[in-house]
């Protein structure tokens, strides 16, 4: 079975090396290219791809509020990878906010680039530590949350140790836990944050004083 | 050493409150019922001058002269007195007051203490030294005359090492930035963080943006090469034609970074209502022209401002193949019919010699026009 992928860029020879670089390898299928936010929400409903590529400075609708809207309204919703020119850039901050699944660099190497889309499409996060850290000290609201009374001790380890990078066999590793258990951790603290995956926990994390920058 | 610089700081405070000592003494002085059974005349003028002095701590110039010598002879604390803006006049004045009055009393001290001290000290050795009369206060000291002259002495300088640091303890608080000074500096500030803003924004919309195509072609180019040879040849003119914009745009961005002070940022920063506009077009114009041409609109709209006040002005640029041509025009303010002369014409006319332009001025029809002329290859 191969993955079905959109790419939205408003520039067309990013568009056209993405589609070349991601079709060479058998597991994808490009099925679609968008220019700007309106395109690539009328083509994911038409195409049902499974992982959308977006950048996020695009005319009409960008990137930002094209996420938003994909997993609020579409159903189920794709997997969405932002991807961008610089890292330190606050509309990557707001499309992980808004639910992204992770990003990518322009400037990635081609073998990055499908490692990461692999990640993404079996159902993982690209969470990069130490990016995230630094998107949220720049960029990050302080909503003065209190998490940590929300929490309880064993789920509080587990958070910080998300916001390592760790994935859940290593974190049971650490913490001499079954993956199992980890797993009903994890699942525990995305619940009581209402956070969709482990890069919206991080960010509220953050966000909220529990980690510092 | 920083105490004798304090000391002589001090001092400084006293030659200031000289003239206003020096006039309160005539005024007084040469008025007989006015000091009749005055014992203590100096104390009185020194009394009277100080008010005077008080209110030429409120001029301007107080602070011009008392920053710079609080940040050379107080050290420390003094020195995070920033000499830009106004300060505020009112605690400006209460600095002055302190510099001078304590000076004053500190000079008096530094001119009278010495002398009677050594006097003092040598009383012992009066009659060795044939001295037949002193001063009834030093008969009455007797044999503690020596001690009371060194403890005088102890004395004067604890007083200068106390009043100079009352002063560098004063300076940061009194002389610092008013409000409105402080209010200037964010606004400087903002304004500088704006431009910054916007030369990142290009920066990332211009060249990054471009890098990002030329990597992606060239990464795409490289994985088809042999099964798509017209991707890839395609994929390197792209890559070509986006690098040679790509280096265009950052030309562009560079010479705004050298040179920030574009035409919109001088007229908004005028304060003058400007009706600008420019033919041609403006990259066109050289970074060491544009420079000149920069600070000629400058002067050009401050004359404005001095001589005709807030009016409209109206700014013609146009941009030709080989020169420049910048008019400047505005309604004659009140009474103000100048022709020639002043600083910022005089400015203008040698910025426009060195690059060999051309610069004609005058009231043609009720409207001041200033019009000059730049050659485009810079100076020859």
């Amino acid at each position: 079975m191969t993955w079905r992928v959109l790419v939205a860029d408003d520039e067309e020879l990013i568009r056209a090396g993405l589609r070349v670089l991601i079709a060479a390898d058998p597991e994808f299928e490009v099925v679609g290219e968008a220019s700007d936010g309106v395109s690539a929400l009328s083509q994911v409903r038409s195409l049902k791809p499974d992982l959308v590529l977006m950048d996020v400075r695009m005319p009409r609708v960008d990137g930002i509020e094209a996420t938003r809207h994909l997993l609020s309204k579409v159903s189920p919703p794709p997997k969405v990878v932002v991807i961008t020119t610089f890292q330190n850039d606050e509309y990557v901050y707001e499309a992980l906010r808004a639910g992204a699944s992770g990003f990518l660099l322009k400037r990635a190497r081609p073998a990055e680039l499908i490692q990461a889309l692999k990640l993404v499409a079996q159902g993982d996060s690209l969470l990069f530590p130490a990016a995230i850290r630094q998107l949220a000290a720049n960029f990050g609201a302080r909503t003065g949350d209190t998490l940590s009374a929300r929490l309880t001790e064993r789920e509080s380890q587990v958070l910080r140790l998300m916001a390592e990078g760790l994935t859940n066999a290593e974190i049971a590793a650490r913490l001499y836990l079954g993956v199992e258990t980890v797993k009903t951790h994890v699942g525990g603290v995305l619940a009581k944050l209402g956070a969709r995956d482990r890069i919206q926990a991080v960010i509220m994390a953050y966000e909220s004083g529990f980690l510092r920058h | 050493m920083r105490i004798l610089r304090r000391w002589l700081y001090l001092i400084i405070g006293g030659a200031l409150l000289m003239p206003f000592i020096v006039l309160v003494t005539v005024l007084l002085g040469s008025n007989r019922s006015l000091m009749e059974g005055v014992v203590n005349a100096d104390l009185l003028y020194f009394a009277a001058a100080l008010p005077l002095a008080a209110v030429a701590g409120f001029f301007p110039l107080a602070r011009t002269i008392e920053v710079p010598m609080a940040r050379a002879m107080l050290g420390d604390r003094a020195q995070a007195v920033d000499p830009a803006g106004r300060g505020d006049r009112g605690r400006v004045a209460l600095y002055w007051l302190a510099h001078v009055g304590l000076g004053g009393v500190v000079s008096a001290m530094t001119l009278a203490i010495p002398p009677a001290a050594v006097i003092m000290v040598l009383m012992p050795f009066a009659a060795d030294l044939g001295w037949r009369q002193h001063p009834p206060w030093v008969d009455a000291l007797g044999g503690f005359a020596p001690v009371a002259g060194i403890a005088l002495l102890a004395g004067l300088v604890l007083a200068a090492v106390g009043a100079g640091e009352a002063l560098a303890r004063l300076a940061p608080t009194l002389l610092g930035p008013s409000a409105h000074d402080r209010i200037a500096t964010l606004r400087r500030t903002a304004e500088q963080l704006a431009e910054r803003n916007r030369l990142a924004r290009e920066l990332h919309d211009s060249v990054g943006h471009t890098l990002s195509v030329v990597i992606l072609q060239a990464s795409a180019a490289s994985a088809v090469l042999d099964t798509d040879l017209e991707f890839a040849r395609k994929a390197l003119s792209h890559i070509e034609e986006t690098a040679r914009e790509a280096q265009s745009e950052l030309d562009d961005v560079l010479g705004m970074l050298r040179e920030t002070p574009r035409l919109r940022h001088i007229l908004g920063r005028s304060g003058l209502q400007v009706d600008a506009a420019v033919a041609g077009d403006e990259t066109r114009i050289p970074p060491q022209v544009a420079h000149e041409l920069h600070q000629i609109l400058r002067e050009g709209l401050t004359n404005i401002i001095r001589h005709a006040g807030q009016v409209p002005a109206r700014l013609r640029l146009d941009i030709r193949d080989a020169e420049l041509e910048m008019t400047l025009s505005n309604p004659l303010g009140r009474g103000s019919s100048r022709v020639a002369g002043g600083r910022g014409l005089q400015g203008i006319r040698e910025r426009v010699s060195v690059l060999r332009g051309e610069l004609a001025f005058g009231v043609p029809d009720e409207e001041w026009v200033l019009k000059v002329k730049l050659p485009l290859g810079g100076p020859s």
